[in-house]
């Protein structure tokens, strides 16, 4: 415990644990939030095939607004 | 206030866990290609390598879109620059491919292969995942001490 009032866990400073608690959470929720669309669409009738492949156009979509907003397109 | 602040960081830790998913599927419902009805007793039987690899292949698209968004909104916010988000675009990009493959499998109704396909790349996700936080965490270099913590390969 004094370890943490001292500002480390393990060697590693406690800011960047909850730096990184704090990203991989929101990477969590990011993931969750795609979930929670695709049952969604299942929930307002299309089919698992239908669901599938709007998945699938959507990791698409995802993708080319990474490029571009890396100026690669 | 130590007590506090030792819960608090368990409490963010164990949030940050959600990224490894729940082991629901994504779509509760096989796809009609993985359903037979016996001709006499009319019994649907699931074929279980067909529900998996259905499965996964949504998990993997699932994974591919946080990590993609989450890598977006890194860039768009200012967070990272473009020459440290390109290395995850190349990989992501790579992995999409892979994604499709599986797909064509899926398609196909090679679903043993499709399964391994999609299996493969959810892993090399999982780790991307965690590298994207970790750089995050650290805005640069992924930190090998917090890489090891974290259980990330390269």
């Amino acid at each position: 415990m004094s370890a943490v009032l001292a500002g480390e866990i393990g060697g590693i400073a406690v800011s960047k644990i909850l730096d990184f608690a704090f990203a991989a959470a929101e990477v969590g929720l990011n993931r969750q939030e795609v979930v929670e669309e695709a049952r969604a669409m299942e929930q307002s009738g299309l089919s698992p095939e239908q669901v599938f492949t709007a998945l699938s156009d959507k990791r698409k979509a995802a993708h080319a607004d990474l490029a571009k907003a890396l100026g690669l397109v | 206030v130590r007590t506090l602040l030792a819960v608090f960081c368990i409490a963010v830790i164990l949030a940050g866990c959600g990224m490894f998913g729940d082991a629901k599927p994504v779509i509760s419902e096989a796809p009609a290609s993985c359903k037979s009805a016996d001709p006499v007793t009319k019994v649907v039987a699931i074929d279980a390598i067909c529900a998996e690899a259905f499965d996964v292949i949504n998990q993997a698209n699932v994974l591919l879109i946080a990590t993609d968004r989450a890598i977006t909104d890194r860039v768009n916010s200012g967070i990272w620059t473009r020459d440290q988000a390109i290395p995850f675009f190349q990989r992501t990009s790579r992995l999409g491919e892979q994604v499709d493959q599986a797909e064509r499998f899926f398609s196909a109704g090679t679903y043993t292969s499709a399964k391994a396909q999609a299996d493969a790349t959810k892993t090399l996700l999982l780790i991307i995942q965690k590298e994207v936080a970790a750089a995050a965490a650290k805005k640069s270099e992924v930190d090998p001490q917090l890489n090891f913590m974290i259980g990330a390969s390269a």
